[in-house]
């Protein structure tokens, strides 16, 4: 039955997918090719939809591979399927770290962590900026030139004011995410 | 009594509007989010810099979508398995809904040229999120641990090596992660070793 194959591809899915967005659409391409017929281009769709529409990436892919299987109960089944193991193990990792908090082995764990977490979060930034500045793929280029000369800089300084607008409370992030897709609406279309 | 319960579908209520507002302002997931989490959480008084840092540590070690795990990681913080279950509903909502529309209605949406650049401007607004969330976040960071030279070197090296092994070498995230938790572990024991003498 197509519910419960979706769903349980999905589990399987949501057990084994590590690294988010990105890394799960081709082990959710791998996983519904056996049962679900889709072409080639619903799966240029599924990429293009994911990364247009708002949300976690996964998530609408799960919901739009699910709806066209078996409409919106395969959507069901299938976001469901990729939900229950992240509720599961979250809620195990945080009543357990809840219950460990003042372990100095726990604690001495996160004094690693957190300059780890900040150096992660400042390569989102340099993958975040290498997607919003720059027209061309940039992975192949080596020389600073070569990159700075594919860079857009309009983008960069409204990338900065924006930035400071957050940053001094200026704007909150809602009202800039806003204001930027409407702006971009005007000046990029 | 009943003022107390009021509180408490309160914070419910908040928690599914709060990770509805981010299911339905953030394109990408995962590192896109990071800026919207920090902003949010902080003007909520929900977490500090570093409950953020754990929540992204462990949401991005754990499988499975990082979005999601955050809304499950920040609605259990705030309100056990119930919190959990609300904050996760609102996170999954509004994809639920738009993607449905979508693959009814208007398949081909994203090639209309002002999606395009509205998409285009979201990007660059979503850079200028993070980098703030990443000043912040780095800025307290490395402020707590100015008592001790030896503290606050530990911390400043495991950031550049972290931000050099993911950024350049194509490393992924967890494995940097799981290294510093042992990095960490092994540094706590050597100094309590040496505070005991």
């Amino acid at each position: 039955m197509i519910y419960i194959k979706l769903f349980l591809t999905f589990l399987k899915i949501g057990f084994v997918g590590f690294g988010g967005g990105m890394a799960i659409l081709p082990l959710i391409y791998q996983g519904v090719s056996k049962f679900v017929p889709l072409t080639q281009a619903d799966f240029a769709d599924l990429f293009g939809i994911s990364q247009a529409t708002p949300g976690p990436i996964a998530i609408n892919a799960a919901t739009f591979v699910g709806f066209k299987a078996a409409g919106v109960g395969g959507s069901l089944c299938a976001t469901l399927g990729v939900v229950i193991p992240s509720f599961l193990l979250v809620t195990l990792a945080s009543s357990l770290l809840k219950k460990h908090r003042e372990n100095p082995l726990v604690e001495g764990a996160f004094v690693g962590i957190r300059p780890i977490t900040v150096g992660m979060i400042a390569a989102g930034v340099i993958y975040i900026a290498s997607g919003a500045l720059f027209s061309a793929d940039i992975s192949g280029m080596t020389g600073v030139s070569e990159i700075l000369g594919a860079m857009d800089p309009l983008a960069l300084v409204l990338a900065l004011i924006s930035g400071v607008l957050v940053y001094t409370k200026k704007l909150g992030a809602i009202q800039l995410i806003i204001g930027m897709g409407v702006l971009g609406a005007i000046i990029f279309s | 009594m009943s003022e107390n319960t009021s509180k408490k579908e309160n914070i419910y209520l908040q928690l599914f509007i709060e990770f509805f507002t981010l299911g339905l302002f953030t394109f990408g997931g995962g590192y896109a989010m990071i800026g919207l989490l920090e902003e949010r959480m902080t003007r909520r008084g929900w977490l500090d810099s570093d409950e953020i840092l754990d929540c992204i540590a462990v949401t991005q070690t754990l499988p499975g979508v990082i979005a999601v795990n955050m809304s499950l990681y920040v609605g259990y913080r705030l309100k056990g398995i119930k919190g959990a279950l609300v904050s996760v509903f609102g996170m999954v909502l509004p994809s639920f809904v738009i993607i449905i529309l979508i693959a009814m209605f208007m398949e081909n949406f994203g090639d209309n040229r002002y999606i395009q650049g509205a998409l285009k401007g979201i990007r660059i607004a979503t850079l200028g999120l993070i980098l703030s969330a990443a000043v912040k976040l780095a800025g307290k960071t490395f402020d707590k641990v100015k008592g001790s030279k030896a503290d606050s070197a530990f911390s400043i090296l495991l950031f550049c090596v972290s931000f050099l092994l993911i950024s350049f070498m194509g490393v992924d995230a967890v494995w940097v992660i799981l290294g510093g938790m042992i990095l960490g572990i092994f540094y706590s024991l050597i100094k309590a070793r040496r505070a005991e003498g």
